[in-house]
């Protein structure tokens, strides 16, 4: 496995109200991993993967993805939020949504094509939630819901998927289809960062990691960054079986 | 008669403009108090709602009674407000629409039917929908009614009948909407059924905007109800306070507006909803955490926030083998990601302060043992 | 029935130029209404009140486009007064509408009794002001119409050419931002989008009924289709229908305010829908006596 550092985030500082969330941090994503972070409530997991996609200001550092600014690159990174962040009642089917993943790259005014039309299909597909490609998405699952922007993730053609939280809520068939998912585009050299929560399953799930506490504690290969003591330093260690 | 012998006109003690201003002020106090409520349960558009739609209770029962000046029209338009909050409160648990666009709906509805049944079947009784809208201030005096040998101008009389209700409401029930206000859930299991104090409050509110209605028309009703209670939420920390603060508003906004539409002659009850718009905003701009001073902070804290930052990256990097980079006097610059100027700027400040020096061997800036202390102290105090 | 008004010249005037408003707004609306932003048209409509007056007194005449100038201006001060608050305080929105349009209001009360008992003005005929509270067919001109026509087919342009756009922050904000779209660049074109629907649309319904024309063809549509741009075609029909019937029962029935008409037939259209609509009472009904007999 290659060892090329694909987001590299240099001293990067980012503030809620003026309040610190996040302080000076230096932070390295392997290419071609499946990086966790993981962290206590209100470590600034989701303000760290904000800041590094440029949504929400940053007081001081800066970030590279691939070797460039953010913005030049946002096609090739593909964002599932936490999944509040969604109107519901919207009136759109499954489809619809995905078919979003594709706006990235029309950019503004131009309308999808068949050809996106058929990529937003094979996501459904490769997901198995072609049967539901239809349904409103108010009336989906929380884990139907979940896949759905998955594959919206999918048609995006990204090489980078950032997801904050994708297993929160979802039934045990959709998390092995979400970590499947992530061990194929794994194989196919593509890097996938995921702010995770259950320590249990996190060794089985992901290859790197990044142990965040307002400051970052650690960051590495599985093996040698998950240690108890890291642990105990980012107030993890109750946690842990 | 016995009872003309102890007649007691107001007219006798209160001057025309006098029998204005109190019944205003009256009005004024009698909404706040019930306003706060309304701010606080996140119902200020319900206000809205019922200032607009109680006309057409008030029409349905001139079109039964026959006269403007029965008290069954009181009652008949007070029962509809209730019975629009009713309906919006029953559209929205249908789950079809959400409570905003219940609301949306309804008040269009009903305000459209009123102004319907006034122009074909009303037409030429004494129900301007200009009055319906703005009120009537300056008729307040010249419309009395006897109550208990005491003849007193309608208007007053009926907000000073609210003004006993809604703050008897509140005195006696007060820990009762104190709670059901703050967690609806926990005051429903604690036994205080929180949607029969919702509907004791709609009630009120009703009748109140029923009986304010006909003085200072529909407009002032809305201002009157929210906009002192809002300014209010702002001051205060506690529910009490509030509600005092919010009737101290309500006096001041309808003195100013008063005396000022007096004086250039306008509309009076609109240069009182002006005026309670422009304390609102003026409290918005001025209060102790608004938004001058948040600007002010903002700015204070960013600079102090910018010197602490400073220290912690010389702090975290100095004992590193990068040091030469991440702290260098020219190459600093690219890993804060600050300009030159900054920089320049902020370690002059640090190095007077003596928590930084450069090290002209290393070329790079570093912590005094002074700073050693601040960067430890730092890490505490944002819980590192 | 009297079926000869329809071919009358000021029927067919006004009936057009409400159609195509009623439509134009519907549309406008959806985007609102699924935004959760329904009661920003209610403040906005009341406060475009006193814009109107100021452009009275400004052009001592009752200029239709001078009129819609003053509107726009007085209503986009109030939006952006309701953002700042909303932004700076920690006041409920709801809280912050309901003040902010009684006060606009409540000035354009002030400014209209100041211009009726002044000297200056009292010479300039008002009775039309009267008609940007309530609206009144009998007072549109040709002028009214092509105004209309100038707003809203460039609003219906600029939705159409937004759509994806729209699609994707009503439904996804944070997701739009992360690939690059600015919400606040949305935000602002639609109320650039509800300013000319609300501008356009006072002398037809009023300031106070405006609002109706963008929430509740909107909700009816989101009764009948789980798609977006279904919606979007249903609230432009219902809203058109909606008009056509209004202006005709108010062109027929001396006293029926054309906005209030209106509103009461897409009030009716909007209740039917809810109650016999795919996901209305009726088909929940029928549901769970399904479900229950099934269990």
């Amino acid at each position: 496995m290659s060892q090329n550092i694909i987001v590299k985030v240099e001293d990067l500082t980012m503030a809620y109200n003026e309040k610190p969330v996040l302080w000076d941090n230096d932070v390295d994503i392997v290419e071609n991993s499946r990086t966790a972070i993981i962290g206590p409530n209100g470590a600034g997991k989701s303000t760290l993967v904000k800041g590094i996609l440029g949504l929400q200001k940053t007081l001081s550092g800066y970030v590279e993805v691939m070797g460039q600014p953010v913005k030049q690159v946002q096609k090739k990174i593909a964002y599932i939020p936490q999944s509040n962040s969604v109107n519901w009642d919207f009136p759109t089917t499954a489809l619809d949504v995905v078919l979003m993943g594709r706006y990235v790259h029309l950019g503004w005014i131009k309308r999808p094509r068949k050809k996106d039309l058929e990529k937003a299909e094979q996501a459904l597909q490769k997901i198995g939630m072609q049967d539901y490609k239809n349904r409103q998405i108010s009336q989906l699952s929380g884990g139907q819901r979940q896949r759905v922007f998955i594959a919206r993730a999918i048609a995006q053609d990204a090489e980078i998927y950032f997801m904050d939280e994708p297993l929160a809520g979802v039934d045990k068939n959709t998390e092995k289809v979400i970590i499947d998912f992530l061990k194929k585009s794994q194989s196919q050299g593509k890097t996938s960062i995921v702010i995770h929560h259950d320590l249990n399953t996190l060794a089985e799930y992901f290859d790197h990691l990044v142990i965040l506490n307002k400051k970052i504690i650690d960051q590495g290969p599985m093996q040698t960054t998950l240690t108890k003591e890291n642990l105990a330093q980012a107030n993890l260690g109750g946690w842990l079986r | 008669m016995f009872s003309q012998i102890l007649l007691f006109k107001i007219s006798d003690i209160l001057d025309y403009n006098q029998q204005m201003l109190i019944t205003l002020l009256i009005t004024g106090i009698a909404c706040a108090i019930l306003g706060c409520f309304l701010v606080l349960r996140k119902l200020s558009m319900i206000t809205d709602a019922l200032a607009h739609s109680i006309l057409l209770g008030i029409v349905l029962a001139f079109l039964i009674t026959k006269d403007l000046n029965s008290p069954i029209l009181f009652i008949g338009a007070g029962l509809f407000g209730i019975f629009t909050v009713f309906s919006i409160e029953l559209l929205s648990s249908t789950r079809l629409v959400k409570s905003d666009d219940a609301v949306g709906i309804i008040f269009p509805l009903f305000f459209s039917l009123a102004v319907i049944l006034i122009s074909t079947f009303a037409r030429n009784v004494h129900l301007d929908i200009d009055i319906v809208l703005m009120g009537q201030v300056i008729m307040i005096p010249l419309n009395n009614i006897e109550i208990l040998g005491i003849i007193i101008p309608k208007a007053m009389f009926y907000m000073l009948l609210m003004l006993v209700a809604n703050t008897l409401l509140i005195s006696i029930f007060f820990k009762e909407l104190k709670i059901s206000t703050f967690d609806p859930e926990f005051a429903t299991i604690a036994g205080f059924s929180s949607s029969l104090l919702f509907y004791a409050l709609m009630t009120l509110s009703s009748f109140t905007a029923v009986s304010a209605f006909d003085a200072v028309g529909a407009i002032l009703v809305i201002a009157l109800f929210i906009g002192p209670a809002a300014s209010a939420y702002l001051l205060t920390k506690d529910l009490k306070m509030m509600l005092l603060v919010s009737i101290l508003f309500s006096v001041a906004n309808t003195f100013i507006g008063f005396f000022l539409a007096m004086k250039i002659n306008v509309s009076i009850s609109g240069m009182i909803a002006a005026i309670t718009g422009a304390t609102l905003l003026l409290t918005v701009l001025f209060n102790k955490d608004g938004i001058i001073t948040a600007i002010y902070l903002r700015h204070k804290n960013k600079k102090e926030f910018r010197h602490d930052l400073l220290i912690m990256h010389l702090g975290n990097h100095q004992t590193e083998p990068d040091a030469e980079l991440e702290l260098g006097f020219d190459t600093i610059k690219d890993h804060l990601h600050w300009d030159q100027d900054a920089i320049e700027r902020r370690t002059t400040r640090l190095i007077d302060q003596g928590l930084v020096f450069r090290d002209q061997t290393r070329k790079i800036y570093r912590l005094t043992e002074k700073g050693q202390l601040r960067y430890n102290m730092i890490k505490i105090d944002y819980g590192m | 029935m009297d079926l000869s008004i329809l071919t009358s010249y000021t029927f067919l005037v006004v009936c057009f130029g409400t159609m195509i408003l009623a439509s134009v707004a519907g549309m406008i609306g959806a985007v609102t209404v699924l935004k959760g932003q329904s009661l920003i048209g209610d403040a906005i409509g009341h406060s475009s009140y006193p814009g109107v007056i100021i452009a009275f007194m400004i052009g001592m005449a009752l200029d239709p486009v001078l009129l819609l100038i003053g509107a726009t201006l007085s209503g986009t001060l109030a939006f952006v007064l309701v953002q700042f608050i909303d932004v700076n305080s920690k006041l409920n929105l709801d809280a912050i509408l309901a003040t902010v349009l009684s006060a606009f209001f409540g000035l354009g009360m002030v400014l209209k009794s100041y211009i009726q008992g002044h000297p200056i003005y009292v010479k300039v005929p008002q009775g039309g002001l009267q008609n940007y509270i309530f609206g009144q067919a009998a007072f549109i001109r040709l002028v009214d119409v092509q105004l209309i026509f100038v707003v809203a087919i460039p609003s219906i342009f600029l939705l159409i050419l937004f759509y994806k756009e729209f699609k994707l922050f009503v439904f996804d904000e944070i997701y739009a931002k992360s690939i690059g779209l600015s919400p606040s660049m949305m935000y602002i074109i639609m109320v650039l989008m509800i300013m000319g629907v609300i501008a356009t649309g006072l002398k037809f319904v009023g300031a106070i009924l405006i609002s109706s024309f963008l929430i509740v063809p909107a909700i009816t549509a989101m009764q009948w289709s789980n798609r977006f741009n279904r919606v979007l075609l249903i609230a432009a029909g219902v809203g058109s229908f909606s008009s056509f019937i209004g202006t005709y029962l108010s062109s027929v029935y001396a006293g029926m305010s054309t906005g209030p008409s209106i509103i009461l037939a897409m009030s009716c259209i909007a209740f039917l829908s809810m109650i016999i609509g795919p996901h209305g009472l009726i088909a929940s009904k029928i549901r769970r006596r399904e479900f229950l007999a099934d269990n």
